[in-house]
This record gives structure tokens, C-alpha cells and sequence, in this order.
């Protein structure tokens, strides 16, 4: 058997649906997000959106609707799942004044029979809340009329003589609920309208239709009164009907690229936004005159190219010029309407983005800067919006003022004002200097303190007891006290290094200070106005770094020495050494730090080459204990400790600053999103609270660290469609084959002579255009298809694995389509190459008849191509195969050697599938991903050179993605958002059953996969200690990535007791129950999850109060480590779980 | 010009609403997450949504049924008449000895 954990790492990304309204109150305007199974509340506030909430669902959101039923103030929202399971939702405040998600009503509104239609779910709700409307079945109506009194629903199907609909609404201003819609017979598309009668649930006549609209009239929007009516969005064309009168216009803006989305401005109806899938924002505007009635009629439609906009899937208008526009294929956005234009001549400014993901097509996990924390590389994002992300494990640190200034040797933050508890000053040291920076709001100011050295270097400076201030410089201790009444500060007492060598480290706490000058150490008593000498011993070797632990008397001191490499504790006061640790190596102690974390002391020592050693450190006896190194950088590290959100952590400021934190009293080390930073101090200033000032080599800046263990996302926008990723460490690149949609521009007529002569040119300009060089065929006209407009443009770019600029783009030939992309080393051949699989399209083909394979060789910044291969088929799959070259060619598995004349010989191929999507090896075993037959596995027989197919799953699965687990267990995703693991049994006692893989595992994913990569993004640091191995990550069409892992039987088994409980504690927000959601759904079965623990669920557990975690443990029992087994605690269960976040 | 018709006047709900966004430093990236809402207290649905289980044909044949009993209970009545005018004895004769459930 095989036990997988499965949890979100990245949660979807992708806006699926959005909706503006009165939600959480009856004059709150919020904004209503769907990000496929979640919804996100925000405020629209003065200041922007504001998150309020986000709710996960059990199901897919297929659509959402508001409404609001006459006797309510504020807004519902109706939700239909894509496995139809409906619900009306109010948000509303609680009693403790938090936000709750109330149920107002729920059910299942599946039939048994009925063809799902394959135009996609419709839901549309009277404009007088009395019905709710859906089509999902082809040639039925569903109704569910919204009964207030009743405790039932009612949902009740119609009979729907039109059976192929596009789009249908509810027309406003009638006496019955009546539907207008779009429909398709033999000779076109019409309109036609149905009045309902709900009560006896029929419809009863069909108040008026116009046959023959345009052909490709796709969007129904209706009006609301007193006009009536509906317009009709076509590919050319904009209509509007009501029934009497019909206005239409062919504006040819919109002729190009068809419109998907619509939103309505103003209440009346006379204004609508339109966005088309090139992300172009229309305006749309009704022109009235008066009738000889008196009444208002429609006169004319405008359409206007307002301007640039994410290519949407949806948008809402918010407020006073607002829109929030949802996005699909790439970053959502916020944007203002504005009459004055910009730079651009666009109506439309940017003001906020959305980062997303989606839809991600490849990703590759690398080490970059091997300090053994992976990064995902993905390709993001399609046609304008493609781009790379890079994903990685980390802290953020939000800039919030940065200030010129380089050289910066330390810094401090003081309080000089009387009973602030605010810092109000920055201290700055320089070699040979120190400058004194005022904050004074957000403006930052020189200034002076009296009785500070300012020619020379600090090396610290603080506020100590008393209410005074210490300055300690290579010549001495300075002690600053307040004047008399108040105002201004004067030297009070100093304290001068004797001897020849100067101070060189210092550490302090409130009423001790620490100095060493070479191998001497004094400590100095801190008092009102004095300073004296209690100790003063001299070390074998000098001084590298120094700490003092907390406390007064007795109280510890950490050393670090030069020469021995070794770090000594000493006692206060008499300085006796109480600890020797010898560190290995002969890299000197650069940085050491005593810090109380969650109550236990530890000692960090960083030396120079970026590497640390971290101890348990005994505060009575001053032992230390569980001795582990980490690498944090590759320069000399500088730790300092800082206070956020009220607990200590530490900052290792380095090439590679690490934010070093407790959790559940263990070292949890995480990457800070900065490139550089020499020096660090906690600043709370009133303007600057809770923030951090961070030093590089030219500049501070002032920030606030976000919360731990976020994912940082770094965005390389290519403007263009990524398709396929891969790394060579050789050249030290990136491929990416992107694709480019060029437009056909006809050249002159008598240039050619045939029709159709004319040239692709790019529509914008996106990173194949902006290489550095480039090289391929040349643009021509496309032999086939003359008629397109717009023509896809394959390319392989290379790009620089730390700039990501782009270093080549490689074109290659019209009609050519790049599919498959690997770096390999072949043969006893010693270069790297990258191998580029394609197919050569021709549209009156069914599937690709042609192809290539090609190698090339970035070397010097040069391109070539090493070998070109001819195949009979489009490459799905190329992958690096035991020094060969294995390809996946339409239905075949082939395998292809380097020989000795550079050429790629045919080895031998396998034959048993419909199309081989997908390959996977390990060692001799392919594991090959068909489209719709699921997945079967493959040896390579050296001896004989051909393939043997092994084990099969016999059943059809269209698969987006699978991954070897490990040597028997194969992980598979198909297109209906399942995932399943597969076994293969080789002890099985007959051919036949060996053939065969077993099902060892089924889960609801919910998303699609489509791609799986063995890794992980978390540092493999010593202190990462959740018992489960094999990581694979998965990345998903929404944008959302995940890891799966394997379990232990015990530990699959104890979790599954937790889910259970987790489900019946945590209620489900629609009433979808868990199982329900996670049971393996397909067209043809449902069958209950099993084999894999919902990583999502378990870790809410950590979310819930204390005395709910009670009540979810109450009578679980867990093995105490020596097999016998005892009631498990909260503090157990909050253990392994917090184990188990930390594997993302 | 009818971009400044349309642009002219933008419906406002509250005229404060994003005055104070600030666009000073760029395009802004929302970086803020909203809490997560995780429910523990059970709630009751008002109301169930419930899909009736009759099958549409059956449903039309008893419309058809129905409307045709009540758009015609004088031809009924009639025909009634007629029978009992033209034959003494109905055709048909209620079933007294079977049980009625």
C-alpha cells in the first residue's frame, strides 16, 4: 500500500469570478473575488481594497451570482459548484464581531441523466430575485423559484426546445420571470425570449425572438428599466433588442479579437464596460432619444478603445471610476477610468496588481545558489501577460523609506526624547565617523548629540540605565546623561582602553558593558554617571566577537577567538570560563549572538565565510550542547537579534540574509527577499513601527518584515506565451520556448503577386524581440492557413540564470511548433545541449505528420545547432535518458543514441499508445502518460536495446501529468481534477497480474496538474524533521502549487483519525461535506478518497482555538515513541502538524 | 465626444472611496491576504435546495392530464348524460369486491 500526504503550497491564483455589492453590511461596498475553490471578501475603503476574509470551499466555483431578494438590505451570493452543488451565501457579523459565512440555503441540483452541456454551466437570477435559472444539462432548464417562506427549494427542471445555448439572462421589467437567449440551429444563431411561470414551473409563451443574428453572438447583457430589452455582443457586431426596437453597429475596433466579458457601470444601464481576450477595455454607451410617447428609446450604441488591460475573465466595476479586473492568464489588476489621458493616450491607469501564477505550464526546481534551498522556475501566463516566476521559500521585507548612504559599518537606534517608548534616532557608523539621524514623522534629519564622538567609528551605542545614552569607539567607553532639566546631553563619564591596541568589539546590556582590546577583556559596571572597571582578563588568542547573554549578575558571556577558531563562555563577574568549544575548520568567528528563544537560550556563532554554528546554551552551568552548523551565505555573516510582533528573532545579514526564528522551540531558518545586507537593527520609530532599518553597501532602508515562511514571487515578464522551461548548469541559462502571436501584415500588391503574399510582424514588443541576438528562420508567409490574420510564432529564448535577461531567441519556422524542450549530455560527448522537440503543423491534418528533433550548443554566445533530426510525428516529450535521448512521437516511445558522427540514431521504439503525452524515467524504467490511457510503465533491456512494457493501468484516464514516486509507485493527474497513485506488483504470482497496476491511492485535487517535478522549496536544514520523504510539487492550470509526499502507514493512519475529526469540527462553509468534495470524480464513477491524507485540512488545525483543539484530540490516541500508545495532547498534535507545514 | 459622455459623471457610491490610494511609488502590488475564515460553529440552513425527483415527461403527460380534466368537465358531464340517456346500465360498474389497499 502507499500513503501520500497532499497539501497547497501556493492556493490558486487564477480569478475565476468576481461580483461588487453590499456583503457584510448594508453600506460596506465590497468586492466579492473567486479564485476557483475560494472566495476572498474585500472593503472598498479611501485607501484601496481591504482584505476582510477568504473562505475555502469544497468544490469548484462554476458560477457566482449576487442578488438581493426585496426584503433584504444588503446582498446574497448565489454559488453553483461544477459538481452542481448550489448555495446562497450572506456574509454578516457574529456576535464577538468577527465576520461569519452564513449558509442561507443549500443542495445538490445534479440529475442522474442529462448531458452535461458543452457550452459550460449557465446560472442567471431574476432581476426581482423570484427565480434562479440554470442550464446545465443540454435541452433542460432548471428553476429554482426563491420561495422565502418555505424551508424547501424547489429546484424543477423545463423542457428547452433550444438545445444548443450560448448565453442566456433574465430580462428585467417583466410581470413573469422571463429569459431571452442565444441559441444555434442548422442555420445560425438566434435570439429568442420565454416567459416563465413559476409556479406551475413551465414556460408559457415566447414573447418575441429575432432569428438570425449575428453568427458568433456570444454575450447576452440585459437592461435594466425602464429600457428593457438586451444587447447582443457579437464577433462584428453590437445589437440592441427589445422586442420593438433593434439598433445594431459593427464599431471595427472590436472586429479583431472577440469579446468575453462585460461589466455595467451605472445603474441605469446606459454605460458597459466590454473586454476582449487581447485585453483591450471598450467602452460601450447607449444613446437615447425620446419617443413621440414621452418615453425614452435606445437611438445609437458607442464603442470605444478605452485602452490596455490584463486579459480578463471577468470585471466588476467598483467605485468612482474603479474596475477590478479578473484574470485568468496572468496578474489581476485594479484600474481607474480617467477622462485625461495618459503618456499611452489610455483612458484606463493602472493602479494595483494581483500577482497570479496562472496558468502554469512547466516549471523546473533548481538549486541557484545551492546553498540547498530549491527555487521553482515556472512558465506563467499566456500572450501578453507570459512570464516567468521565480518561487522561492522566504521572508519579505516591505520597503517603506530607503535613504542614499554608503559605507555603513553599524547601526543603532536610540531614544532621546523623555518617556517615549518610540526610537526617535538612528545611529550610523563609518569608518572614521558617526552620524546621528533624527526621525522625526517620516522625514529623516542630521543632527547632533552632545558628548558623542562623531569622528570616529562606533561600535555600539545604546540607551543603558539611568536614562542615559553609551557610546563605545576604539579609544573607549563614553557614558551620555540627560542636563540638568532636561533638554540637552553631555558627557557624564568615560573610560579609556589602556595600552597600545584600541577596542575592537564590544558587547552591552543595560548596566554591563563588555569590551576586548586584542586578547583583554574588560567589563564595566554601567552607573548613574559612572563607569568602572569590575574585571579585566586576557584570552589566549584576541577577541574576534563577543555577546552577552541576558541578565545582569550572574550572567553569561559568549566569546569567539582568533587562531584557535574556538568559542569560550565566561561567567559575570569575575569572566571565569566556564565552556570551551573548539569549532572545526580555519574560518575565524566573525559574529556571535546569545538569544532567548521560546525560553531557550542559544548561542550562534557565524564565521567568515558565511557558514554558522548554533548551540543550546545552559544559563546556569554555561554549557553548551546540540552543537549543528548551518551555511546561511558565502561572506562573513553578522548576527543581529530584533523584535517583531513581540517574540525575538535573529537576522543574519549576509550576501544571503537569513531571518533566523523559533517555532515550536525549534531553529527555523528562512530567506529574507533582499539581495544584500551588511548591517541590521530593530527600529520602532512612530512613523516606522515594528520595523526593521537594514543596511547594504550604498543604501539604508526602512521595512517591515512580513510573516514567516511565505512564498517570495519574483516576476520576469516576457510578454509573450512561455510554453516549456529547462536548465543547463553548464552554461549557466535557461531555455524557454515561448510563443509569439505575430500579426500578417499584407505587403504591397505588386510586390509578390500571389494573394496572400505578406509578412508577419510581432504585435508588441515581448522578449523574443528584445534578445540580445537572435537567429532562425527568417519571417515569410505561412504556407497553409493564408487566410489567418494572426500567425504563432515559435522561439527558443536563452536567458542568463541570474539576470534572466535575454541572452539569444532562436526562431523557428512558420507553421513550426516547439513542444518539448531538455538539457542533456549524451554519449561520451562532453558538451551540454539543449534538445528541442516540435511538430510541423498542417490544419487539414488531424494530428502532426512531421517533425524534428534538434540539438543545440550555447557556447560564447553563440547558437548552433548540432544535429537535426526528421521524425514522423509532433515531440511531446524529450527527456535525457541513460546518456541517450528519449522522445515521445505522437502514439511511440523512441529512443535515440548520440553516435560518434553526431547524429541521433533510432535505437528502438515502443508502440502501444493513443497519443504518449507524457515520460518520466528512472534508471531503466519509463513511465510513459498517455492521453486516454492512463499510464503504463516500460523497461529499457540493454542487452537486446528495445523496451519491454511491464505494467499497465487498463483504465481511461486522460492524463495531465504523472511522476515516479518511487520504483513501484507512479503518481498520475487526469483532466477531471483527480489525482491517483498506481502500483506496480511484481511479486504477483501470474503474467497477468503483473501486467497490471493496482490503484493504491485516489484523491480530488480540484485543479488541474499539469505539471509534477520531484523537490522541494524547503532549505534541507538540520532542523526540518516531519517524517515524510519523496516531495514532488505539483503546479496547476489556477496557478495553485502543491506537494505531495510520502507517509508511513502509522503516520497515515494517526492523520486520517485527525482529518475525520477535522471534518466534523471544522464546518463546511455551502454544507459540501468533505468527502464528498475529496472523492475521485470522474464522467463515469465517483469512488471514495483514499490513500492520501488532505494536507490543507490537517493544517487548519493549527488555525483553531485552544479549546476546540481540545475538543478535536479528545480520545485520539498516539504512540509515545516505544509502541505503546496514550491519549494524545493539543501540544502533540500541534507538534507533528507545525512538522508538517514546515515541509512547504 | 462620447468617451467623455461615458467618462463623464462615473457613478459613486461614496466619493471617499479610493481618494486616498496612493500611485505615488508606481503600480501598487497587493500583497495583503485576507484572514482565513475557518467555521466551527454550526449553523443551520434556512432552507434546502431540493431538485424534484419527477421526471419531466411524467410531469407534462400529468400537466396535460390535469388541464385536460379541468378544460373539460361539461364534456364529461355530458358524455355522462348521454350514456345514461342512451343505456340503462353504465359500461362500466364499479369493482365493489376488490379491497382498496
Amino acid at each position: 500500500m502507499a500513503y501520500h500526504y497532499v497539501v497547497t503550497a501556493q492556493k490558486p491564483t487564477a480569478v475565476t469570478a468576481c461580483v461588487t455589492g453590499n456583503f457584510t453590511s448594508p453600506t460596506d461596498l465590497n468586492l466579492l473575488v473567486a479564485k476557483v475553490s475560494r472566495l476572498e471578501m474585500y472593503l472598498v475603503t479611501p485607501e484601496g481594497l481591504r482584505p476582510m476574509k477568504e473562505v475555502g470551499l469544497y468544490g469548484r466555483v462554476a458560477k457566482m451570482k449576487l442578488f438581493r431578494p426585496p426584503y433584504e438590505n444588503k446582498d446574497l451570493v448565489f454559488i453553483l459548484t461544477a459538481r452542481y452543488n448550489a448555495m446562497i451565501l450572506e456574509w454578516r457579523t457574529g456576535a464577538n464581531g468577527d465576520l461569519e459565512v452564513v449558509t442561507r440555503a443549500h443542495g445538490n441540483v445534479a440529475d442522474r441523466i442529462g448531458k452535461p452541456s458543452e457550452n459550460g454551466i449557465l446560472a442567471v437570477i431574476d432581476p426581482q430575485a423570484r427565480v434562479i435559472g440554470l442550464r446545465l444539462y443540454d435541452g433542460l432548464f432548471k428553476i429554482i423559484p426563491l420561495d422565502k417562506d418555505s424551508t424547501e427549494l424547489k429546484a424543477a427542471s423545463l423542457r428547452l426546445e433550444e438545445l444548443n445555448v450560448y448565453d442566456l439572462e433574465f430580462l428585467h421589467g417583466c410581470s413573469n420571470p422571463t429569459l431571452i437567449l442565444i441559441h444555434q440551429d442548422l442555420n445560425g444563431r438566434h435570439i429568442k425570449t420565454h416567459e416563465i411561470n413559476a409556479k406551475d414551473k413551465e414556460f408559457m409563451k415566447i414573447p418575441w425572438k429575432q432569428d438570425n443574428v449575428e453568427t458568433e453572438a456570444s454575450i447576452l447583457i440585459p437592461v435594466p428599466s425602464p429600457l428593457g430589452g438586451a444587447i447582443v455582443i457579437g464577433q462584428e457586431s453590437i445589437v440592441y433588442h427589445d422586442g420593438q426596437s433593434y439598433v445594431a453597429v459593427a464599431p471595427s475596433q472590436i472586429k479583431m479579437t472577440p469579446i468575453n466579458c462585460y461589466c455595467r457601470v451605472d445603474g441605469k444601464g446606459l454605460r458597459y464596460l466590454l473586454g476582449d481576450i487581447a485585453g483591450r477595455l471598450f467602452m460601450l454607451l447607449l444613446e437615447l432619444q425620446e419617443k413621440m410617447d414621452g418615453t425614452q428609446a435606445v437611438k445609437d450604441l458607442k464603442v470605444e478603445l478605452l485602452g490596455e488591460i490584463p486579459i480578463p475573465e471577468c470585471m466588476t466595476y467598483l467605485d468612482n471610476g474603479v474596475v477590478f479586473i479578473g484574470s485568468r492568464l496572468g496578474d489581476s489588476a485594479l484600474v481607474r477610468l480617467s477622462a485625461t489621458r495618459d503618456e499611452l493616450s489610455q483612458y484606463v491607469q493602472p493602479m494595483e496588481s494581483f500577482t497570479s501564477l496562472a496558468p502554469i505550464v512547466d516549471m523546473c526546481v533548481v538549486d541557484l545558489e545551492r546553498q540547498g534551498q530549491n527555487q521553482l522556475i515556472t512558465c506563467s501566463g499566456a500572450f501578453k501577460m507570459g512570464s516567468l516566476r521565480i518561487i522561492r521559500n522566504g521572508i519579505g521585507i516591505q520597503e517603506q523609506a530607503s535613504i542614499d548612504l554608503p559605507g555603513i559599518k553599524g547601526m543603532w537606534p536610540l531614544t532621546l526624547a523623555q518617556n517615549s517608548t518610540y526610537h526617535d534616532t538612528l545611529v550610523l557608523s563609518f569608518v572614521g565617523q558617526t552620524r546621528v539621524l533624527t526621525l522625526n514623522g517620516e522625514e529623516v534629519e542630521e543632527t547632533e548629540i552632545k558628548g558623542f564622538v562623531s569622528d570616529r567609528q562606533t561600535f555600539f551605542t545604546g540607551n543603558v540605565c539611568h536614562d542615559q545614552l553609551i557610546q563605545v569607539t576604539d579609544e573607549g567607553v563614553r557614558l551620555v546623561a540627560r542636563c540638568d532639566g532636561g533638554g540637552g546631553w553631555s558627557l557624564a563619564a568615560q573610560w579609556r582602553v589602556e595600552g597600545a591596541r584600541a577596542l575592537s568589539v564590544v558587547a552591552c546590556s543595560a548596566s554591563r558593558a563588555v569590551a576586548a582590546a586584542g586578547p583583554r577583556l574588560y567589563l564595566l559596571a554601567v552607573g548613574r554617571a559612572s563607569l568602572h572597571l569590575l574585571a579585566e582578563v586576557c584570552m589566549e588568542e584576541e577577541v574576534a566577537c563577543l555577546d552577552l547573554g541576558p541578565g545582569d549578575e550572574p550572567a553569561l558571556l559568549g566569546v569567539g577567538l582568533w587562531t584557535d577558531i574556538s568559542v569560550r563562555v565566561l561567567g559575570l563577574p569575575d569572566l571565569r570560563q566556564l565552556h570551551h568549544e573548539k569549532l572545526s575548520g580555519e574560518i575565524i568567528p566573525r559574529s556571535l549572538l546569545i538569544s532567548e528563544l521560546e525560553g531557550v537560550c542559544y548561542l550562534l556563532c557565524a564565521l567568515g565565510d558565511g557558514s554558522m554554528f548554533y548551540f543550546t546554551l545552559d544559563r546556569e552551568c554555561g554549557a553548551l550542547a546540540n552543537r549543528k552548523k548551518v551555511t546561511l551565505g558565502t561572506q562573513p555573516t553578522v548576527l543581529r537579534s530584533f523584535r517583531s510582533l513581540s517574540t525575538t528573532n535573529i537576522f543574519a545579514c549576509s550576501d544571503r540574509p537569513t531571518v533566523i526564528f523559533s517555532s515550536n522551540h525549534k531553529l527555523v531558518f528562512s530567506n529574507v527577499n533582499l539581495k544584500e545586507v551588511t548591517h541590521m537593527c530593530s527600529l520602532n520609530a512612530q512613523a516606522y513601527p515594528d520595523s526593521l532599518a537594514l543596511a547594504t553597501d550604498s543604501t539604508v532602508t526602512i521595512g517591515t518584515i512580513d510573516e514567516i515562511q511565505k512564498l517570495h514571487i519574483r516576476t520576469v515578464p516576457l510578454g509573450e506565451t512561455p510554453r516549456r522551461i529547462a536548465y543547463q548548469e553548464a552554461s549557466q541559462t535557461f531555455g524557454v520556448i515561448t510563443m509569439r502571436v505575430d500579426k500578417l501584415e499584407c505587403a504591397g500588391g505588386g510586390a509578390g503577386g500571389a494573394a496572400g503574399a505578406g509578412c508577419a510582424v510581432a504585435a508588441r514588443a515581448s522578449a523574443s524581440t528584445a534578445a540580445n541576438s537572435s537567429s532562425g528562420a527568417p519571417p515569410q508567409p505561412p504556407k497553409h492557413a493564408p487566410t489567418a490574420l494572426d500567425l504563432e510564432m515559435h522561439h527558443l529564448l536563452l536567458l542568463d540564470h541570474h539576470t534572466f535577461e535575454v541572452l539569444h531567441s532562436h526562431q523557428l519556422l512558420p507553421s513550426e511548433f516547439a513542444m518539448s524542450l531538455v538539457s542533456c549530455k549524451l554519449g561520451d560527448d562532453p558538451n551540454h545541449y539543449y534538445a528541442l522537440g516540435t511538430a510541423i503543423l498542417n490544419p487539414e491534418e488531424s494530428e502532426p505528420k512531421q517533425g524534428r528533433i534538434l540539438l543545440y550548443h550555447w557556447s560564447e554566445g553563440r547558437l548552433v545547432v548540432v544535429a537535426e533530426k526528421e521524425i514522423k510525428g509532433g515531440c511531446y516529450t524529450l527527456v535525457e535518458f541513460n546518456g541517450k535521448l528519449l522522445a515521445s512521437i505522437n502514439s511511440t516511445v523512441r529512443l535515440f543514441e548520440w553516435t560518434s558522427e553526431k547524429e541521433l540514431r533510432l535505437e528502438c521504439s515502443h508502440f502501444n499508445n493513443i497519443v504518449a503525452l507524457y515520460l518520466k524515467v528512472k534508471g531503466d524504467f519509463i513511465l510513459v502518460g498517455d492521453l486516454m490511457r492512463s499510464m503504463s510503465l516500460l523497461q529499457y533491456k540493454q542487452m537486446e536495446g528495445s523496451f519491454e512494457e511491464i505494467a499497465r493501468d487498463y483504465s481511461p484516464n486522460w492524463m495531465t501529468a504523472v511522476e515516479i514516486l518511487d520504483d513501484d509507485t507512479f503518481l498520475g493527474a487526469e483532466n477531471s481534477f483527480n489525482l491517483f497513485v498506481c502500483q506496480k506488483d511484481s511479486a504477483a504470482t501470474t503474467d497477468e497480474e503483473r501486467q497490471q497496476m493496482g490503484y493504491m491511492g485516489q484523491f480530488h485535487i480540484g485543479d488541474m496538474v499539469n505539471v509534477m517535478r520531484h523537490g522541494s522549496l524547503v532549505a534541507q536544514h538540520a532542523d526540518t524533521a516531519a517524517p515524510v520523504s519523496g516531495p514532488v510539487l505539483l503546479a496547476t492550470v489556477s496557478g495553485a502549487i502543491c506537494l505531495v509526499v510520502q507517509l508511513s502507514q502509522e503516520l497515515y493512519e494517526f492523520l486520517h483519525q485527525l482529518e475525520e475529526r477535522l471534518t466534523h469540527t471544522i464546518k463546511s462553509v455551502g454544507k459540501i461535506p468533505h468527502s464528498f468534495w475529496r472523492s475521485l470524480n470522474t464522467d463515469i464513477k465517483t469512488e471514495p478518497a483514499e490513500g492520501f491524507i488532505d494536507g490543507d485540512l490537517i493544517e487548519s488545525f493549527l488555525d483553531l482555538s485552544r479549546d476546540i483543539q481540545q475538543e478535536t484530540v479528545q480520545g485520539l490516541q498516539i504512540d509515545d515513541g516505544d509502541g505503546m500508545m496514550r491519549d494524545a495532547t493539543v501540544d502533540d498534535l500541534i507538534k507533528i502538524v507545525e512538522d508538517l507545514t514546515r515541509i512547504h | 465626444m462620447s468617451v467623455m459622455e461615458f467618462l463623464k459623471d462615473l457613478p459613486s457610491y461614496d466619493e471617499h472611496n479610493f481618494t486616498l490610494f496612493n500611485t505615488d511609488s508606481g503600480i501598487r502590488n497587493c500583497s495583503k491576504r485576507p484572514s482565513i475564515y475557518l467555521p466551527t460553529k454550526d449553523i443551520p440552513s434556512d432552507q434546502i435546495i431540493v431538485t424534484e425527483k419527477t421526471n419531466i415527461l411524467l410531469r407534462y403527460l400529468h400537466q396535460q392530464w390535469e388541464k385536460k380534466n379541468n378544460n373539460s368537465p361539461k364534456k364529461r358531464d355530458q358524455s355522462h348524460i348521454e350514456q345514461n340517456g342512451d343505456e340503462n346500465r353504465p359500461r362500466k360498474r364499479p369493482c365493489l369486491n376488490s379491497p382498496l389497499n
